[in-house]
């Protein structure tokens, strides 16, 4: 339902609004990101762990790459609700494809990222003791499960985005308040941002 | 309503502000590394949280439900890093 067009209160007295919906679910989201970053954060708060370390061992090069370009999509994802707001509808739509298309490309870069990391053997796929010889090698893959865990539940979340963007541009028609739905999904779309803007420095930015 | 200025005006700050942290990373500064890095980090999460998901003047709800995700998460980290600094 939408806040501009359900302006009847309910029986309750409240007006409804999808709008409060996303924002519960939202909460929860940032509840199970925000457990995930502490399980992290506690890993790597070890004494004398060599936690971070491992930091070495992924692309910096990628991993700013794919900064860029998420956020890159959450600008297209703006213009187009600012767009649909403004009944521009053939504008927004062919933003929120970019959008998409955008969230695809980091997709794959973050799929080449696991397949070179799994070539090497730092992926908890194979063992990674032959890897790293030195003293402690448990925290090294103690950060690479945590990076699996983190880069792949965020990965989740992108790919039910990308599916979530793509349903609103197909449907854009059959949708009785597109702009609206689009608005929703949208704040979805930026959520998933603010997570990698997090995830980023933690995982990356650490070495 | 954003504007299309505002948005690509929030873009651009962002972008400076990923190349910045990942600059910082080549200043050894220990933990302030770490500390800068969180704080760039606030800072990109709050331009996109203002401009891109309309939140700098929010209706009550949803000022009300950031408000219980940052309490949940304060309880959260505050009792387990308590616990966990005492051992």
């Amino acid at each position: 339902m939408s806040v501009e067009t359900q302006g009847e209160p309910l029986p309750t007295g409240l007006k409804a609004s999808g709008e409060l919906g996303v924002f519960v679910f939202l909460v929860s989201e940032g509840l199970l990101f925000g457990a995930l970053i502490l399980g992290y954060t506690v890993m790597r708060l070890s004494p004398g762990a060599d936690f971070a370390g491992a930091s070495k061992e992924l692309s910096l090069l990628l991993g700013t790459l794919n900064t860029c370009v998420l956020l890159t999509s959450s600008l297209a994802a703006a213009l187009a609700t600012m767009w649909a707001d403004g009944k521009r509808d053939g504008y927004a739509r062919i933003a929120i494809l970019v959008t998409a298309a955008l969230g695809l490309v980091f997709l794959s870069i973050k799929s080449y990222e696991w397949f070179d990391e799994a070539q090497k053997g730092l992926l908890p796929f194979r063992d990674v003791s032959d890897r790293y010889p030195k003293a402690s090698p448990q925290e090294h893959r103690e950060f690479f499960d945590a990076y699996l865990v983190l880069t792949g539940t965020h990965g989740l979340h992108l790919i039910s985005g990308i599916g979530l963007m793509l349903g609103i541009t197909v449907f854009w028609k059959r949708l009785v308040h597109p702009a609206h739905t689009l608005k929703m999904a949208a704040l979805y779309w930026h959520f998933i941002d603010v997570i990698w803007v997090f995830l980023f420095p933690l995982l990356y930015l650490v070495r | 309503m954003i504007t299309i200025r505002s948005a690509v005006l929030t873009y651009i700050g962002l972008i400076v502000l990923v190349l910045l942290t990942v600059g910082s990373i080549f200043i050894p500064l220990g933990v302030g590394n770490s500390l800068i890095n969180l704080a760039i980090a606030v800072a990109k999460a709050a331009l996109i949280g203002a401009v891109f998901m309309h939140l700098r003047k929010p209706l009550p709800l949803a000022a009300m439900s950031i408000f219980v995700l940052l309490f949940w998460l304060c309880l959260m980290y505050g009792f387990t890093l308590s616990d966990y600094a005492t051992r």
